[in-house]
C-alpha cells in the first residue's frame, strides 16, 4: 500500500544505509501507513479515480511482482564518494541530532495527522466552520499574545462584514489570560459611501488584566520600581471616521469609561500597595476610587501620503483635543496634543524613512484630580515603544521618532524605530535634552486591518540621559493585538 | 580517524569509468507490466468489487503546502543532502522513453498537426457548432476549483470535463490549458487531451437529480440554476459559448503523484521522484510558461492494465501525468501583492522574507516593478520582464524542482529550443483568442521568455546535441544555440580535438547551416583489436566558443570502412582544456 506519509520510507532507508541509528528508526514505516484508504473524496474531474465496471469478472490473481531492478542508464559503474561527499558527513552526523528530532517528532507525526485529517475533511469542515456566510464574509480566527513579562493570552477575533445589510460590518473579540486576566470588545460600524470613508461606530469593551505596571510619576522615574496593579476597566464608545483627501482624516469619539483598580499581581513582582508602602512612590491619583468619566475626543491630521502601492512619502500635521468629566468626582481635565511628521519613501516603493515629532498635554478643568491612567503615557504600544506600557506617566510628553519601515512579506514590514523622548510636567515643565531617554525598537509588523494585527517586536529603552542613559529595560511582544 | 582520511583519500582517487560498447538505453523497464496484489475495493455497483491496482492515493492539499513550505526544506538542510545526479539518464545524456516521459521534441521535429494535436486523438476532438441538440449529457456538476464546470458523457462513452474561464482574465485559463498541455505533450509528458470548445447550450442535456458536494462536505444540487451559473462564468462568442474540455483520462486513476519518494506499491517505481530528470527538468519548462501552480495535486498517476477491459486489473503499468497548466500565462489570485509575487517568490519564501528583514529592504524585488500591460490584462504580470529562469519560483518548493542541477535544466532547455517561432504561434493558436493581438502578445512573450531560457543554460553546459554519423567517418552535432540564433553566427568559434589511446590530434570542424557541425574522424590501426578494446575507445571534445564548456563525445573505431560506435556523451561542467587534461590522464 502507498505511504501516506510516502516519503518516510525512503528517508528512513537512507538513513539506515548511513547506519545512523537504524534500530531508533524502526518505528518510522509503522507511522507511515496510510490512516485512509479511502478512494478520493474531491471533485470529480479528470483526477478522480473512476470505478471499473461493475460487471466485470475479476481479475486473476498472481503474486506480486518483485521491485524492479535500477537499469543501468548509461552502462558505466557508480563514482565512488568524492572528497566533497565524504567531508558532507562531518554536518550531517553533527546535525542528526536535530535532523532526528523534527523528523520523527516534529514532522512525521504532524503530517500524519493533519493529512489524516485532511482526507477525512476536518479542515474544509473547520474553515467553513470558522468562516462561514455566503462568500466567507463572516469568521472566527483564534489569536495570541504574548509580551515578555506580562501574562500571555489568548483568544478569539470575530469579523462578519456586510452584517444583515451593505455597509454594516460586526467585530468581536475575547480574551483570556488566566487568573483574573479577561477581555471581551464588540464593534459595531456602519458605513455610509460605498468606498467606507465615512464611518459611524459603536463600540463597548470590558478589560480585565492583574499585570499592569506602574514604576511612579514624571520624567525621572526608575525600571526597578516596577510594580503591579490590577485593573477592571469598562467602556463605552461612539466613533466617528472620515476620511479625506490622500490620508486625511477626522476622528471624534464619546466615550463613557469606568475604571477600578485593585492589588492584582504578576510573577512574584512588588505590587504597587506594596511599593507604596515601602515609600517609593506616592499612591499615584485615582488609584484608591477608581474613576468614571464621560470623555470627548476630535483628532484632526493633515497627511498628504498616499495609499500603497503609491509612493509612500508625504507630510502630515496632525491635532487632538478632548474634554473629559469625572462622574464620580465631579472634575475634568483636557487632553490635547499635536504632531508634525515627514514621510520619505526612498525608492518609492514603500520603504519609508520617518521623522516624526509629537507633543501631549493632559490639564486639569473644572477641579478634581486627573486619574494616573488618564495622564499622558509612553511605552508599549505609545511611543517609546522600547520601554514598558506604563513605563511613564506624567502632565505631558515630548517625542521625536526617527523610524523606518519596509515591506519583507506579502502581509508583513520590517519596522525600525528610535525615538528621544519622555514625559514631564505640566505644560512640558522641566524639559531639557538631558532629562530625555532613548528607545529602541526592531521588530515586524503586519499590513492592512488595524483591527488585528500581528506584532513581533524586541525593543529596548534606557534612563534619562542625566543618569547615565544606560540601557534599563527589554521589551519582547509578539502576537495579535487588538486594534479597538 | 585514519579510517575516514583513508576513505577520503580513496574517493580523490576515483577515476571516471570509459562506456561499455553497447547502444545507449533508449527505453527504461518502467514501461513493463507488473503484478500488484489484489484487495477489495468497493464500488457504488459492485459492493464486492476486487482490485488488482495500486492503491488510490488522496493528496493532502493543506499538508501539501506547510510541508514543502516549512518541514521538506528545514529537513533537506538537516539532512545535508545536496543533490546529486539524476537517475534516470542514459549514456548520451538524455531520458529513456518511460512511464513519465517519452521523447518527442527532443528526438525530432514534430509538425504542425502534431504539435497541434497534443495527446487528443482525432476521436477526442469535440465539435460544439456541430453537435446534435441534447448530445451532450451532463452527468456530474463541478463543485470546487477557481472556475465553474460540469462533465459531460458524448456518445454514451466518452467523458470531458467541461471548465469555464474566469471573469478577471477572460479566455486565459481556457487557452493556458490547451496551450500549456499541447506544450508538455510536445516536450515529451504524458498529458490529458484539452482544447477549447465553442458550442450551442442546447447541445447539452443535464440529467435530473445530480448533486455536488463540494470540498466542505455540503451537498447541493446541481439543476438548472447551478447551470445557469456556470454559463454566467463562461466566455461567449454569438450564440456560442467557450469552455475548455477535458478529455478524461484512461486507465484506473491512482490520485496524483508525488514529487518525493517512490510509490511503495508499484514494483515499477525505484527512482526517487526528485531524482528523476524530467521531473526536475519541468521545472524550466514551467518557467517559461508560468506554471506556477506545479504541485503534486496538478498530476495523475493511472494504472494501465494489459487488459483494457479491466482497469484495475493486473498486470499493468502506472502512466504518469501532467494535468491543469490552467494557471500558466498569468494567473492571478484574489491578492494583487501575491500576484505579483508569482513566479518571483514563494508564497511563504523565509529566504527573502529574511533576505529583506536583515537588508532593511535595501533589495529592490522584481515583483515591486511588476505591471500589467494596458490592453493586455488578461494575462496579468506575465511577461518577460525581470523574467529570470535560474530563480523563478512556483507558488511553493517542489521536492523535485527544487533538486534540479545545471544538467537537468540544461537538457529541459534542449528541447524547448527547438520550438522556434512558427511553432509558437502554431501552439498559441490553440488558445482560440477572440483578438488576434492576444495571441501575438503571447506568442511574443513565451518567445522572449524562451530567449533567456536558451541564453543562461546555453551558456555553461554545451548546446551541442545530436551526435550522429552523417557519413561513415564524420560525426555531425546540432549546435542548438546557433539554430536558434542566440548569438551572432559570427560569435561561434568551433575547436575539436580528438583523445585515443596513443594521445591527441586536433580537428577541423566545420559549421553548417541550421546549427548543423560536422567532424571528419581519422580512423586509427585496429586491425585485430577486439572491438571493445580501449585502444578503439575515442572521444572527441567539442566546444562552440560561447558555451563555458566543451562536449565529449565517446565513440568506439570500428575501424576503417565500419565508422564508428557511438556510446556515450557527456557535457562536463570544466573548461575544454581541463577536460582535454583529464582525458589525458585516463
Amino acid at each position: 500500500m502507498r505511504s501516506g506519509l510516502p516519503t518516510t520510507l525512503s528517508r528512513a532507508s537512507e538513513l539506515a544505509a548511513a547506519g545512523l541509528l537504524a534500530l531508533a528508526l524502526r518505528g518510522a514505516p509503522a507511522l507511515a501507513a496510510d490512516p485512509s484508504p479511502a478512494p478520493p473524496a474531491q471533485a470529480p474531474s479528470p483526477a478522480s479515480p473512476e470505478p471499473a465496471p461493475a460487471a466485470s469478472p475479476p481479475p486473476a490473481r498472481r503474486e506480486e511482482s518483485p521491485r524492479r531492478a535500477l537499469p543501468d542508464y548509461d552502462g558505466r559503474p557508480a563514482p565512488g564518494p568524492d572528497t566533497g561527499d565524504v567531508l558532507l558527513w562531518v554536518p550531517r552526523v553533527l546535525l542528526f541530532p536535530i535532523y532526528f528530532v523534527t523528523e520523527v517528532v516534529i514532522r512525521e507525526p504532524l503530517g500524519f495527522l493533519i493529512a489524516g485529517a485532511e482526507r477525512n475533511g476536518w479542515p474544509a469542515a473547520l474553515y467553513e466552520f470558522f468562516t462561514f456566510g455566503q462568500e466567507h464574509q463572516a469568521g472566527i480566527v483564534p489569536t495570541a499574545y504574548a509580551s515578555f513579562d506580562f501574562q500571555p493570552s489568548v483568544g478569539l477575533y470575530g469579523f462578519w462584514n456586510d452584517a444583515f445589510f451593505k455597509g454594516h460590518d460586526l467585530r468581536l473579540r475575547a480574551g483570556f489570560g488566566g487568573r483574573q486576566w479577561i477581555s471581551a470588545a464588540v464593534s459595531e460600524r456602519f458605513y455610509f459611501d460605498a468606498e467606507r470613508s465615512h464611518r459611524l461606530a459603536l463600540e463597548a469593551a470590558l478589560l480585565q488584566r492583574p499585570d499592569y505596571t506602574y514604576f511612579g510619576l514624571g520624567p525621572d522615574t526608575r525600571q526597578s520600581d516596577l510594580s503591579r496593579y490590577g485593573q477592571d476597566l469598562l467602556e463605552a464608545r461612539l466613533l466617528y471616521d472620515q476620511r479625506g483627501w490622500r490620508s486625511n482624516f477626522l476622528h471624534a469619539k464619546v466615550v463613557l469609561r469606568s475604571v477600578d483598580f485593585r492589588t492584582g499581581g504578576y510573577d512574584g513582582d512588588p505590587t504597587l500597595v506594596e511599593r507604596v508602602a515601602q515609600g517609593t512612590f506616592a499612591p499615584p491619583p485615582g488609584y484608591a476610587n477608581g474613576y468614571e468619566l464621560l470623555a470627548t475626543e476630535l483628532i484632526a491630521a493633515f497627511d498628504t501620503r498616499r495609499a500603497p502601492p503609491a509612493s509612500g512619502s508625504g507630510l502630515r500635521a496632525g491635532a487632538g483635543a478632548g474634554y473629559s468629566f469625572d462622574l464620580r468626582e465631579r472634575g475634568g481635565f483636557v487632553r490635547y496634543g499635536a504632531g508634525v511628521g515627514a514621510f520619505w519613501d526612498v525608492n518609492q516603493r514603500q520603504r519609508v524613512l520617518s521623522l516624526t515629532a509629537t507633543a501631549r498635554f493632559v490639564d486639569p478643568a473644572g477641579g478634581g484630580v486627573i486619574p494616573f491612567t488618564e495622564l499622558v503615557s509612553l511605552g508599549g504600544t505609545e511611543p517609546m515603544r522600547g520601554l514598558y506600557p506604563g513605563r511613564l506617566y506624567d502632565r505631558s510628553s515630548a517625542v521625536l521618532d526617527l523610524s523606518y519601515r519596509w515591506p519583507i512579506w506579502i502581509w508583513l514590514d520590517g519596522s525600525l524605530h528610535s525615538e528621544f523622548g519622555n514625559v514631564f510636567g505640566p505644560h512640558l515643565d522641566g524639559f531639557r535634552a538631558g532629562r530625555l531617554r532613548w528607545s529602541g525598537a526592531l521588530g515586524v509588523e503586519s499590513k492592512g486591518t488595524p483591527d488585528s494585527q500581528f506584532q513581533l517586536l524586541i525593543g529596548v529603552g534606557t534612563e534619562t540621559f542625566e543618569s547615565g542613559g544606560k540601557i534599563d529595560s527589554l521589551r519582547i511582544a509578539a502576537g495579535a493585538t487588538s486594534g479597538f | 580517524m585514519w579510517a575516514v582520511l583513508g576513505w577520503m583519500l580513496a574517493a580523490c582517487a576515483q577515476t571516471e569509468a570509459r562506456f561499455p560498447l553497447r547502444e545507449p538505453l533508449q527505453r527504461d523497464t518502467d514501461l513493463e507490466p507488473v503484478y500488484v496484489s489484489c484487495s477489495e475495493r468497493p464500488t457504488k455497483k459492485d459492493p464486492k468489487h476486487e482490485a488488482c491496482a495500486p492503491e488510490p492515493y488522496v493528496s493532502p492539499l493543506v499538508w501539501d503546502g506547510l510541508d514543502n513550505s516549512v518541514f521538506r526544506p528545514l529537513a533537506e538542510v538537516l539532512k545535508v543532502d545536496p543533490a546529486g545526479p539524476a537517475v534516470n539518464v542514459n549514456a548520451i545524456d538524455e531520458v529513456p522513453d518511460s512511464a513519465w516521459f517519452t521523447n518527442r521534441l527532443g528526438k525530432r521535429k514534430l509538425s504542425r498537426e502534431e504539435l497541434l494535436a497534443g495527446a487528443c486523438r482525432p476521436e477526442d476532438i469535440l465539435d460544439g457548432e456541430q453537435a446534435t441538440p441534447g448530445s451532450w449529457h451532463i452527468d456530474q456538476g463541478k463543485p470546487n476549483g477557481a472556475s465553474a464546470g460540469f462533465r459531460i458523457r458524448v456518445n454514451g462513452e466518452q467523458k470531458f470535463m467541461m471548465k469555464t474561464d474566469t471573469p478577471l482574465q477572460p479566455e486565459r485559463p481556457t487557452a493556458a490549458s490547451a496551450i500549456g498541455a499541447a506544450i508538455y505533450h510536445a516536450v515529451g509528458f504524458y498529458t490529458s487531451c484539452e482544447q477549447i470548445v465553442y458550442f450551442d447550450p442546447k447541445v447539452l442535456f443535464l440529467e435530473p437529480g445530480l448533486i455536488v458536494t463540494d470540498n466542505s462536505g455540503v451537498p447541493r444540487p446541481f439543476d438548472q440554476a447551478a447551470l445557469k451559473k456556470v454559463f454566467e462564468q463562461a466566455g461567449q462568442r454569438g450564440p456560442l459559448l467557450r469552455m475548455q474540455a477535458s478529455a478524461w483520462l484512461p486507465g484506473s486513476l491512482l490520485g496524483p503523484f508525488r514529487y518525493e519518494g517512490t510509490r511503495g506499491d508499484d514494483p515499477n517505481d525505484i527512482i526517487p521522484h526528485q531524482d528523476r530528470r524530467e521531473l526536475r527538468g519541468a521545472r524550466v519548462l514551467a518557467a517559461w510558461i508560468h506554471h506556477f501552480d506545479a504541485r503534486e495535486q496538478n498530476t495523475m498517476d493511472s494504472w494501465i492494465a494489459s487488459d483494457p477491459e479491466r482497469p484495475d486489473s493486473s498486470p499493468g503499468h502506472v502512466r504518469h501525468y501532467y494535468l491543469d497548466t490552467s494557471d500558466s500565462f498569468g494567473s492571478e489570485w484574489d491578492w494583487d501583492e501575491i500576484s505579483r509575487r508569482l513566479g518571483h517568490s514563494y508564497l511563504l519564501d523565509w529566504g527573502y522574507l529574511a533576505a529583506d528583514f536583515a537588508t532593511l529592504g535595501l533589495i529592490e524585488r522584481p515583483w515591486e516593478r511588476a505591471q500589467r500591460k494596458p490592453g493586455f490584462e488578461l494575462f496579468g504580470y506575465f511577461s518577460d520582464r525581470d523574467f529570470d529562469p535560474d530563480s523563478w519560483r512556483n507558488e511553493y518548493p517542489n521536492p523535485a524542482f527544487s533538486r534540479a542541477t545545471e544538467h537537468d535544466n540544461a537538457w529541459m532547455t534542449r528541447i524547448l529550443s527547438r520550438l522556434d517561432r512558427a511553432d509558437i504561434d502554431a501552439l498559441v493558436e490553440l488558445g482560440e483568442f477572440t483578438h488576434p493581438e492576444h495571441a501575438t502578445y503571447l506568442a511574443d512573450v513565451l518567445d522572449r521568455r524562451l530567449q533567456r531560457i536558451t541564453a543562461r543554460y546555453f551558456a555553461r553546459l554545451s548546446p551541442l546535441a545530436d551526435p550522429r554519423f552523417e557519413s561513415a567517418d564524420e560525426l555531425c552535432l546540432t549546435d542548438l544555440a546557433r539554430r536558434r540564433g542566440q548569438w551572432q553566427s559570427s560569435d561561434f568559434r568551433y575547436r575539436a580535438q580528438l583523445w585515443r589511446a596513443e594521445g591527441a590530434s586536433a580537428l577541423a570542424p566545420s559549421a553548417r547551416d541550421a546549427g548543423r557541425l560536422c567532424v571528419p574522424l581519422p580512423h586509427a590501426r585496429l586491425d585485430g583489436v577486439p572491438a571493445d578494446d580501449r585502444r578503439r575507445y575515442t572521444i572527441v571534445l567539442v566546444d562552440n566558443g560561447q558555451a563555458k564548456y566543451p562536449l565529449a563525445v565517446h565513440l568506439y573505431d570500428r575501424g576503417a570502412g565500419n565508422g564508428f560506435a557511438l556510446v556515450g556523451l557527456e557535457r562536463p561542467e570544466a573548461p575544454f582544456a581541463e577536460v582535454a587534461a583529464r582525458v589525458g590522464a585516463r
